[in-house]
């Protein structure tokens, strides 16, 4: 993965979350996981989800929502989506 | 959403932190919208939910979902829309595709939680209607049994619960086998669907309230609608962008159970309901019909949509910047128009600013400006009333008189969960209302005005025929509401035939018309001093000496079943504030040992009647129709 473009993606999904938890505090690293944020549950999951896609203006397939739990995992699927 | 929104939904969720919730919630209010995005409306539901708290005296709806998909979208976005409807959303969402066991335990979730509301969340595909490995069905399909199944929850819980119960039909499928030729033969899936619908809305027991979600997938697009991957990954039903359209129109249908739809549209003439300006072009000139080429087509559709809202019940006024005369001109003159003088409730044409008129406009009509819808082609004035009075909907209007129709319609801001008689006539009793309203103008003192209009009341205990009309009065009454109890139609049919209450219900008629069934009072009677324990009344009614006479016969039938005396209670609500000294006025001793507002009356002491200008008709509720014995 190129770190130039990991540290951009890095950057968007941290605004992502900011902006679906309206809270401006919140820091989003690699390591970050639902264990980190009290209100990422499986309904604030699918909508992150789908605001990272049409921020990215990708299609994730069933097999990558299955795999996605985490925001390592975010990014390996959003590397294999854009960057082939 | 622009950036402006973003920073205005940070100020908003700060304001709440901070306890100013009404400031947030009237930022919230300026940037939710039915079509904006998932995640702009979740952005909303997360503000909602940090505002509702900490708003005081905001009725709570309590309503339990029992689904056959994964549904927390829907419940999250309802708290929005429920709350800028002005209800507190509680929620119980039972356990994944419980619904059955649910209903049939009497000791389950559901019933435990006490709902207002019960809504049967089922769809096409939990109930996986589209999901046959058979084309073509032959003999019962899978969807007969699923409706016997559904009809006996519904009634188990309708049973056993008296408050609202909602049930879904099923949406339709864009993904056909047999394609085409599903539209007309009755044994493939979609055939199936379209039968399962039309019989429930047969089956469905007539105190239960039908949910269109076919509807709002038509309305949606299938397309868009359907989400395959996202029912196989986690079991939602449709799309994440489909739950914000249908959890707006579920607001505004529970708001309606609850009371709380709007009553009126005020309208705008020039641009608005023809094409041109009167002052200017003459009634001739006008844009209206073919001869106004497309714009004036647009503009006789309008009119007829509206005429159509007219006659089930929604009243109409104008408010117009014009000479009187001049706007009055082309309902005489133009074929075209649609709409005629007779349609509204209220015509206002004059310099003055709109506000003022909308505010005069209401009061004429006897009721709030927060039951007015506004719409006007002129972005100025729709800022000027929209600033003035922010409980007013204005509706944004395109610029292109041919999308009108469309975005009046989208507010869904007239919805209701039954047409009664009085619906139909209600714009006429509003035009009534109106005159009423300003021959009081014309009288020189209220007794003469008062006896001027030749009064007779009726009244009568409740029978099934206005039950419906009860129970509409009881939850939409906000003014002369003594106790805040708003009971359903099953409910109240309940307490008709239990001897410990007197269910008993009051119309009223005059020299101008009749205004039909206005007042509702409900005793509790039993061994101890009987309690009023609901009554509300029409505001049509107010200051005439209505509540005297009902208040003179409920004192009548309570004595006659034996009762020396009687309670009143008064439950303050923001909007009840005219009848807080009512019982005082009609002669109570206040009761100051007890926590809450009560009166204490002595049925044996003579009662000094205020002058009442109003006749009693005698009924006998002995017999009514279906009670008439037939003999010869």
């Amino acid at each position: 993965m190129n770190d130039v473009w990991k540290k951009n993606a890095l950057g968007k999904i941290e605004a992502i979350f900011r902006d679906h938890f309206l809270d401006d505090n919140l820091h989003i690293s690699e390591a970050t996981s639902p264990a980190d944020i009290d209100e990422w549950d499986s309904l604030a999951h699918i909508g992150l989800l789908a605001t990272v896609e049409t921020a990215f203006a990708v299609h994730f397939s069933a097999d990558d929502m299955a795999e996605i739990d985490s925001v390592s995992s975010l990014l390996a699927a959003l590397d294999r989506r854009v960057n082939g | 959403m622009q950036v402006d929104a973003q920073v205005v939904l940070r100020l908003a969720m700060t304001a709440a932190r901070e306890g100013r919730a009404e400031e947030a919630l009237s930022q919230l209010r300026s940037i939710a919208s039915p079509g904006a995005t998932f995640a702009q409306q979740n952005q909303c539901a997360r503000l909602a939910r940090a505002i509702a708290p900490r708003l005081e005296r905001l009725p709570t709806l309590r309503v339990a979902f029992l689904a056959g998909s994964t549904i927390d979208p829907l419940v999250d976005l309802l708290g929005l829309w429920l709350l800028l409807a002005g209800f507190r959303l509680e929620a119980y969402n039972a356990p994944f595709n419980s619904w059955r066991q649910q209903a049939l335990d009497p000791e389950s979730g559901l019933y435990a939680f006490r709902p207002d509301i019960v809504w049967f969340f089922l769809t096409a595909r939990d109930l996986r209607f589209h999901d046959s490995a058979v084309a073509v069905v032959d003999g019962e399909a899978e969807s007969s049994a699923h409706l016997r199944d559904l009809i006996g929850a519904v009634e188990q819980v309708s049973a056993r619960l008296h408050g609202h119960v909602f049930v879904n039909n099923a949406e339709a499928t864009s993904t056909r086998p047999l394609g085409n030729l599903e539209g007309r033969l009755l044994q493939t899936q979609a055939g199936q669907v379209s039968r399962y619908n039309a019989t429930l809305t047969q089956a469905l027991p007539p105190s239960c309230n039908l949910f269109d979600l076919a509807h709002q997938a038509a309305c949606f697009g299938l397309s868009r609608w359907e989400d395959a991957r996202l029912w196989f990954h986690s079991k939602h039903p449709f799309s994440l962008e489909a739950f914000g359209p249908v959890a707006f129109a579920a607001a505004r249908l529970l708001a309606a159970g609850a009371g709380r739809s709007r009553k009126c549209v005020v309208l705008d003439l020039d641009g608005t309901i023809w094409g041109g300006v009167v002052g200017d072009d003459g009634p001739a000139n006008l844009r209206l019909g073919a001869s106004g080429g497309a714009i004036g087509e647009a503009f006789v559709a309008f009119q007829t949509y509206l005429k159509a809202l007219s006659s089930r019940g929604v009243a109409l006024a104008v408010c117009s910047k014009n000479d009187d005369a001049l706007a009055r001109e082309p309902f005489g003159l133009r074929s075209e128009m649609v709409l005629t003088l007779d349609d509204f409730a209220v015509f206002t044409a004059n310099w003055g600013n709109k506000a003022d008129n909308i505010r005069s406009i209401a009061a004429t009509m006897n009721i709030g400006t927060d039951a007015i819808v506004f719409v006007d082609d002129n972005p100025a004035e729709r800022a000027l009333v929209r600033a003035e009075l922010p409980e007013v909907a204005v509706v944004d209007l395109p610029d292109d008189p041919s999308d009108f129709v469309a975005a009046l319609a989208a507010g869904a801001w007239f919805e209701t969960l039954a047409l009664s008689d009085e619906d139909r006539l209600r714009s006429r009793a509003y035009r009534n209302n109106a005159a009423r309203t300003l021959a009081m103008g014309d009288s020189s003192d209220i007794g003469t005005y008062l006896r001027g209009l030749d009064m007779h009341a009726t009244w009568g205990t409740a029978d099934s025929t206005r039950l419906p009309r009860m129970s509409q009065l009881l939850n939409k009454t906000n003014q002369f509401q003594l106790t805040e109890k708003r009971y359903s139609q099953a409910e109240l049919e309940t307490m008709a035939s239990d001897p410990r209450f007197w269910v008993s219900w009051f119309s009223l008629r005059d020299r101008f018309g009749d205004h039909g069934l206005i007042s509702v009072v409900i005793v509790r009677m039993g061994p101890e001093t009987p309690c009023i324990d609901a009554w509300a009344m029409s505001c049509r009614v107010f200051s005439r000496g209505m509540e005297d006479l009902v208040f003179a016969v409920l004192c009548r039938e309570i004595s006659r079943r034996g009762y020396a005396s009687l309670l009143g209670r008064y439950v303050p609500s923001p909007k009840n504030g005219v009848v807080s000294a009512l019982y005082e006025r009609l002669g109570g001793e206040p009761d100051r040992a007890s926590a809450d507002a009560r009166w204490h009356f002595d049925l044996g002491k003579p009662r000094q009647t205020a002058n009442i200008f109003i006749s009693e008709v005698p009924r006998d509720n002995a017999a009514t129709p279906a009670d008439t014995p037939t003999t010869n």
